[in-house]
Formats: structure tokens, C-alpha cells, sequence
């Protein structure tokens, strides 16, 4: 059975998507998938043909020409993509919203039609109002649409109700933790907050929340580990609060570090303001069995059962996240009990096997049906 | 429209391309792109040239199997559709001689009405780079451009 799975991003780049595609390609050709990947080189220097561990890889510019404002560039990415259809016959074609690069698909799906999967692992934003968007017609194009929360699927189906029917939630799967989880320590209190420093992320009220905190339990820090262009902001709002003792932004942190810092925290705090589709960072903090304080916004509340593996806060409310803080920190059993639930919700509910039997299903469905 | 009809591509606002018998264009101002099936591929030409609506007919007649009522309906569909798009406009200037239809296949060919397929919010998806921010949220360095914003 041949796959064209199509991705924005593929190895080498490294990013939450890649990391993921990249692991869940090996595990889908261990279960006898052939597979083939096309992406775009982004910004690298990289062959148009490449092998990711065996795996075909073709690249082709398709942001590039389709930036260029110059139809003979659209016009050469849709040949070469005919040309790689025709050459591999593939059974499924699996994409991915919202990539740009979905318009090639639309175009060339008439040359070796065969059913597409798409998945969504985003809340939509964007035109799905007008049956001439890509997002529209990629969406009526589908013969199935997977998306990785609840909530995702629900704004969907609002959105664009002749989806349902045809569309189904596989949520996100995690890989077993390479680093077992260590005793959760409160000598000092350590909150931690991972993401890209952007306004949304809501990292600014987990700074007013700490302010709080402080004031009952004084030795409370903070590591924030990420960067973007609302770290100005953030350290002037560190000042001004004056938790410059406290805060520490450690910037970026390697994928494999990842686990490794969330075993530093006491909790982890997901503050969002905007409706995060999943949220991924949750559940790595429960699957390194740390309570998780979060917002209570887009699928968050299914990573984090409030009451049992967390506390879920309204979202813009610093101090109902605050007093979530100090509820966990003023009783360090209930905040351990809370971690060890959520581990184990985390490999009932979120298993990496799981995640790979459903999309298996449906590559078997869809791409079975045809053979 | 009658047979002397004659549209021009709106040059100022319109790029487009013919490859492998398929029409790309683009709006550059309303930032739509188009894709055309291969019968407007085949007419595109005519259209660049300012050929008159009995040229375009006569074409889609000697090479598909078709009528010319119905091709002149079909194309009647068309160009209204493409002068509503802005991609072309009545002609201004005169024609000294009419182009006509380049020789297609001997054998005339399936016919299929000529469309063209419009795609409005590439720009907002373009903007929306990179995408999934959900599960690229994890700080972790992009091996191209360095940090995520």
C-alpha cells in the first residue's frame, strides 16, 4: 500500500511536526506502509531527492513559487508533482492543514486519483466561508479529516458542518518518556513554562500569577524555556514585578532535553490566552507525572482532567491561575497525586500505539478500499 | 457577446501561463490564483491575442467533439466569468486581423466546457507559515531559520 504523506516540514529540519513526522513514518513502515514523502526545503539547500532512513523524499519549493507572484513557477511545481504521481501511483495521499502547499494537491488530483486523509492539528483560522478558499476545497476535497482534539473537531463541524460524517479525532500519541519521571520536589517550588514567547502564549499572567504566589510561598521560581518576540515584554514585565530573583528564561531547549527540564518543575503551567488546538506541552508534563495548571481554552481541558491530573483556570485569569498554584503548592500530596494520574491518563489515553492503530485504520480503510 | 467579440487580458493586473495545456494565472491585485482545465488551456492563446468569440469557436469545434451552439454558449460562460474576475477586459484597442486557432489534432478530441478553478486566501495561508503551531510549540530550534516566532 503506497502513502504520499505531505508535510510542510520534514527531517532536516527539527520542530515539534518534523519530530513527529519523522517518528511516525518509521513506525507506520515497520506496519508494512510504503511510504513516500514530499515536502518542501524551506529555506536549506537541500536535494529535490533525498532518503530519510530508507524513506523516498522529494522536495519541491512549493512556498517559493507560490510567493513568487510568477504563474511559470506554480505551473513547474505542479508539473514535477504530476510527474511524481504518475511515477509512484500512490493509494492515499495523507496531508496536512493548514500547509499552503495543499493548493498543488488540488490541482494535480486529478492525474492518479485516490482518496485523501487530511489532518488538522490546528483550530482553523482563515477563509473556510467561501467555497473558493484552499481551506474549503481541501476540506470538501477529503475523502476523511482526522483532527487531534475534540475541540478541533467541534469547530470544524461549526465551521463546515458537511464534514461531519467524514471526520474523526485521533489525538496526539507520545512515544514512551526516555527519562523516567523524578519525585516531584518543592524545596524550592519550581513552576515551569515551555512554548514560543508570543503574547498568546499567555506566559505574561503566569508572571502576575507568580507575583501572587510569592506572597504565600516565598521561595517559588520560574523557568521559562523558549524564545520569540515577546521576550522584550517579558523581562520588562520581570522587572517591573520584580522577579528578576526568580525568573529564569532559559531560552531554547533541545527536543531530547525537553523531559529532562520538565523533571525539574513542581508543576507546569500552560497559560494560553488563544484556543491551542491539543496542547502537546501538557501532556509531556504528564507523562513526566507533573500536575499541570492550564487554561481552560481549545483541548486543553482533554490533555488536563481538572480535579484529577491538574487544575484548569479561565483563560486572562491571573489570579484564579495564582490561587490554582498555591492549592497545589499548599498540598504537596494532592499535587503528586495529580502527576501520577496524569501519567497514567497520559499512556491510557494519549499512548503512542493508539495514535498508530487509528491512523493505520484509516490508511487501511481508504487506502484498501482502492486495491 | 457576438462573433466579433473580443476580450483582452488585463495585463496590468493579470499573470499567466500556459504549461502542459493548463492555464496558471494569478490576480497579482485581489491575490487569487486560477487554474484552468486543458479546453481553456487550448482557448488561452486566443485570448492573449484578442481573437473574436467565432475564432474561439471555430477552435473548440475542429478540435473536440462539439457544436457550435454549445461551444459558443460554453464560452460565452467563460469569458464572463473571467471578465468578473478582472483577469480580462473587453478590448480597447483595434485589431487589425484575426488571429485564428493554431491546427489541432486531426482526430477531434473529448470535450469537456472550458473552466477555470479560482483559489482566493493563498496569501492568508502563505501569512499562516509555519503552520501547526500546536505541535511545533515546543521550543525547539528550527534547523533553518533559528528561532520560531
Amino acid at each position: 500500500m503506497r502513502v504520499l504523506y505531505w508535510v510542510q516540514r520534514f527531517w532536516p529540519h527539527i520542530g515539534g511536526v518534523e519530530v513527529h513526522s519523522a517518528q511516525f513514518l518509521r513506525a507506520m513502515r515497520e506496519r508494512g506502509f510504503e511510504l513516500t514523502v514530499l515536502t518542501s526545503p524551506g529555506d536549506l539547500d537541500l536535494p529535490a531527492v533525498d532518503s530519510f532512513e530508507g524513506i523516498p523524499v522529494h522536495r519541491m519549493r512549493f512556498e517559493a513559487a507560490l510567493s513568487s507572484g510568477d504563474p511559470a513557477r506554480i505551473a513547474g511545481v505542479r508539473r514535477g508533482i504530476i510527474a511524481l504521481r504518475r511515477a509512484l501511483r500512490p493509494d492515499l495521499v495523507h496531508l496536512h492543514l493548514t500547509d499552503p502547499s495543499v493548493f498543488f494537491h488540488l490541482i494535480t488530483r486529478h492525474e492518479r486519483p485516490c482518496p485523501t486523509l487530511l489532518s488538522l492539528r490546528v483550530m482553523l483560522e482563515g477563509d473556510l466561508d467561501r467555497d473558493e478558499s484552499v481551506l474549503s476545497k481541501s476540506l470538501s476535497a477529503a475523502e476523511w479529516i482526522t483532527t487531534n482534539s475534540a475541540a478541533v473537531l467541534t469547530d470544524l463541524h461549526a465551521r463546515r458542518p458537511e464534514t461531519t460524517g467524514r471526520s474523526s479525532v485521533i489525538h496526539n500519541g507520545l512515544e514512551p518518556a526516555v527519562f523516567a519521571p523524578t519525585p516531584l520536589g518543592f524545596s524550592p517550588p519550581t513552576l515551569v513554562l515551555l512554548g514560543r514567547l508570543v503574547r498568546d502564549k499567555g506566559f505574561d499572567l503566569a508572571l502576575y500569577a507568580l507575583a501572587d504566589v510569592t506572597r504565600r510561598h516565598p521561595a517559588t521560581r520560574m523557568i521559562v524555556a523558549g524564545d520569540g518576540p515577546a521576550r522584550p515584554e517579558l523581562e520588562s514585565l520581570i522587572a517591573e514585578l520584580g522577579l528578576g530573583e526568580r525568573v529564569e528564561l532559559r531560552g531554547w531547549v533541545e527536543p531530547e532535553r525537553v523531559p529532562a527540564l520538565i523533571n525539574e518543575a513542581t508543576l507546569v503551567v500552560v497559560p494560553s490566552r488563544w484556543r491551542e488546538a491539543f496542547g502537546l506541552v501538557a501532556l509531556q508534563a504528564a507523562q513526566q507525572a507533573r500536575p499541570v495548571v492550564a487554561a481552560r481554552v481549545g483541548g486543553l481541558p482533554e490533555v488536563v482532567t481538572d480535579g484529577e491530573s491538574g487544575v484548569l483556570f479561565e483563560r486572562e485569569d491571573h489570579a484564579e491561575l495564582a490561587r490554582a498554584i498555591v492549592r497545589l503548592l499548599d498540598d504537596p500530596r494532592l499535587a503528586i497525586r495529580f502527576g501520577e494520574t496524569g501519567r497514567r491518563l497520559a499512556g491510557e489515553r494519549f499512548g503512542w500505539e493508539q495514535h498508530l492503530d487509528a491512523y493505520g485504520a484509516l490508511y487501511q480503510r481508504f487506502a484498501g478500499e482502492r486495491r | 457577446m457576438n462573433p466579433e467579440t473580443r476580450f483582452e487580458v488585463n495585463e496590468e493586473l493579470v499573470a499567466a501561463k500556459v504549461m502542459d495545456g493548463e492555464v496558471v494565472m494569478i490576480n497579482l491585485s485581489t491575490g487569487s490564483y486560477y487554474t484552468s482545465n486543458d479546453v481553456t488551456g487550448a482557448l488561452w492563446p486566443l485570448i492573449e491575442q484578442r481573437g473574436p468569440l467565432a475564432a474561439m469557436v471555430e477552435l473548440l469545434c475542429s478540435r473536440y467533439d462539439v457544436g457550435p451552439a454549445q461551444a459558443a454558449a460554453d464560452l460565452e460562460r467563460l469569458l464572463r466569468h473571467l471578465e468578473a474576475e478582472n483577469i480580462i477586459r473587453p478590448a480597447r484597442a483595434a485589431v487589425s486581423a484575426s488571429p485564428s486557432a493554431e491546427g489541432g489534432p486531426k482526430e477531434r478530441q473529448p470535450y469537456r466546457a472550458p473552466t477555470v478553478e479560482v483559489f482566493r486566501d493563498m496569501a492568508q495561508l502563505l501569512a499562516l507559515d509555519p503552520p501547526m503551531p500546536d505541535v511545533g510549540d515546543i521550543p525547539w530550534r528550527r534547523a533553518d531559520d533559528g528561532p520560531r516566532e
